[in-house]
Formats: C-alpha cells, structure tokens, sequence
C-alpha cells in the first residue's frame, strides 16, 4: 500500500517479526497503522474517545492474531480494517443501547470531542456539516463512504472488508454520496460547498 | 426508452472519479456536456467527493492515538492487566459497602445474646402500628438474626438499623 510510505517488503518483514513476537516489529506496525486505522474509526464513530479505543482493542487483537493474517487472501490494512470494523459495529450497538433511554430522557447537547473535530475540519477548510452528513448516514453506507475515503481504499478492498463483491461496494459508496447530497441540500449548504473547497 | 433511461447515473460517479474506460469516459462525457441534470449531479458528485477526499488530510494529527497507547497495547498483547483506576476505585467502593452491610447486620455481641433487630421505614409508634411489615423480630443467633432481617428487607423495602431500638409501647 503505497500511501502507507512502506513498501510491501518491509511490511512482509515486519509481520514476520511481528509473528515471532519482537516487541519492535509489533511497535513499527503499530505506529505505522494506527493513525489510519483511527481515522477509520473517528469517522465511523464519531467520537475520539472511542475511536481510540477501537484502535488499541482491534490492535491488540491484530497482534495477538498476526498468524491468522494470510497476505494471499487479503492486504494488511485490509485486514485490520476489518477487524476495525466489527469492533466499531459492537461499539455502536453497546452505546445505542445506552443512549438510547438518556435521549429520551433529555436532548444532550453535542459533546465537547465531536465539537472539537467538527471545528478542527472546519478550521481546516471541510465544512462541519459534512461531517455530520457522514455521521448520519445509515451504517452500511457510511462504512463503505468511510472505507472509501477516510481509508482510501479501493472497491476491490472495501469489497474484501466488507464481504461484497466490489460492484455492492461501489453501489453502497454512490448510494452513500447521493444520500450526503440530499442531506446537504436539506440543510441548505449546498451552495456553501463551494467556499469550503476555496477555502482548502 | 425515454430520456431518463438514458442518464448515465451508475456511471457518473465512475465518470467523475475517472476511473471508466476510455471510451465509457468519452460517451458520458458526451451525455453530460448535453444534459443540465446530469451536469447538476454531476457538479455535486465532484464537490463531494472533493471535500471528502480533504478528510483525511484534515483529521491527520487529530485521530493520533495517545502518546502511551502503545505501551497499553503491547501489555495487553502481553497479557498484563492494564491497570485501570476506575475500576479499582469501583471494587474498593465496593468492598467498603459488603463490609458496612456486615458490620451492620452482626453488631458488637449479636454473637452471644438474642438480639432484637428492628426493621422497619417508619420510626414514630404511630407509624409503625400501621405497618405490619415493619416488626420487632428475637433472633435467637446470628444466622437467624440474618436471615430474619433478610427476610424482613424483602418485605417491607426498608434498611437495617445497626443499633437495635427498642420502640416504647410496641410488644414483640
């Protein structure tokens, strides 16, 4: 994967080393694809929090795991994101079911995290309300838009991560635009779209 | 077939990511040049897909996992618990509750003597004439004596007193 600035060698080298158990191998993976691998995860979970979380459990597991990883059926950060997935999936699930009866209770005002990635996207020249266009969406499509675009994947590997066939995960990615589009446009910012692409 | 069959919207976003063939890309680009709604949807496939592909860049140095993340991570591979402040303050709390319910429930002496455990929600005579529940109970040793208040707290919802009291006018 050529955007992770790691030839396909080294990696090889490293999950060998990796399998074998040295502490560095395992560190090198770790600061190589964590960064990625928390990105993915913020954007599906949209808290920083709990994206860190999801980050070290499904690396703890990776690591554990390392074995199992078989080059021929998939790439590494295939592979991880993966495993990524499935613990956002159980995350989502466990605050649902939490939040649920405290939103009925109250309407909680947005939390001080996502406020502060809404407005570093913002200070950074993407406007917040895509942001939570994304958040919105329904969680297939917002994991193959994540997939796409916060993991830069392509549909071959979002087919791989998500068990379909790279049309699915193409069909899933345009459903996905077309919802943000109409969201955004419900929301009155579509004409804004336009500064926010100056501004970046 | 009329016209809305013809909008090339499956391959639009292929168009704009320009990932079709050469000579798909050239046919959509025709239909598009000709056709505003697809133009339109075109227009707001491109930006879209422009302010998403800045994400990444714009979340780099925010979605950064903690300095001590991967000593957590590789104790965890390891298989050393991962000390964790909360929940030893919640199993501390914890430990200081079951030993105030045991000290409350077997008082200084409870061992020797039958007791007389009072139980009840309600303090003043009145009160506790009307609630049957709510009695004085002699428990002749300490496992009686437990189980009694157990019994009683099951009934009536009330708590243990630690220190029996004796209710004036009120026969056991």
């Amino acid at each position: 994967m050529g955007s992770c600035g790691i030839s396909v060698e080294q990696l090889s080298d490293l999950i060998e080393r990796g399998r074998q158990g040295e502490e560095a191998a395992c560190a090198a993976l770790y600061h190589q694809f964590s960064p990625l691998l928390m990105r993915l995860c913020l954007g599906l979970l949209g808290d920083l929090q709990d994206a860190e979380e999801v980050t070290q459990d499904s690396f703890v597991y990776a690591l554990r795991n390392l074995k199992r990883f078989d080059a021929s059926r998939s790439a590494f950060p295939t592979w991880l994101y993966t495993i990524a997935l499935s613990r956002c999936r159980n995350k989502r699930r466990r605050k649902l079911l939490v939040q649920l009866p405290l939103e009925l209770l109250s309407s909680e005002a947005p939390k001080h995290q996502d406020r502060l990635v809404e407005l570093t996207l913002a200070r950074r020249g993407v406007h917040q309300q895509v942001w939570q266009a994304l958040q919105a969406l329904r969680p297939e499509l917002r994991e193959a838009v994540a997939l796409r675009y916060l993991g830069q994947m392509r549909y071959k590997e979002i087919g791989e991560a998500l068990a379909c066939n790279p049309k699915t995960a193409e069909s899933r990615v345009r459903l996905g635009l077309e919802q943000l589009r109409q969201a955004l446009r419900q929301r009155g910012i579509e004409g804004e779209l336009d500064l926010v692409d100056q501004w970046a | 077939m009329g016209l809305t069959a013809q909008h090339p919207r499956d391959e639009l976003l292929g168009w704009v990511e320009k990932r079709l063939s050469p000579a798909d890309q050239r046919r959509v680009g025709r239909h598009v040049a000709g056709c505003p709604a697809c133009q339109a949807e075109a227009a707001d496939l491109l930006r879209l897909n422009e302010s998403l592909s800045a994400l990444p860049a714009a979340l780099r140095g925010l979605a950064n996992p903690s300095g001590k993340s991967w000593s957590n991570v590789w104790a965890r591979v390891q298989g050393v618990p991962v000390r964790r402040w909360g929940a030893q303050l919640n199993l501390g709390l914890s430990l200081a509750v079951i030993f105030f319910v045991i000290a409350a429930a077997f008082p200084a002496g409870l061992a020797n003597e039958p007791v007389n455990v009072t139980v009840g929600a309600a303090q003043t005579p009145a009160a506790m004439q009307t609630t049957p529940a709510a009695s004085t109970v002699a428990a002749p040793d300490p496992l009686e004596a437990s189980t009694a208040l157990a019994v009683n707290q099951r009934a009536t919802g009330a708590r243990a007193l630690p220190v029996p009291t004796p209710i004036p006018g009120l026969k056991g």
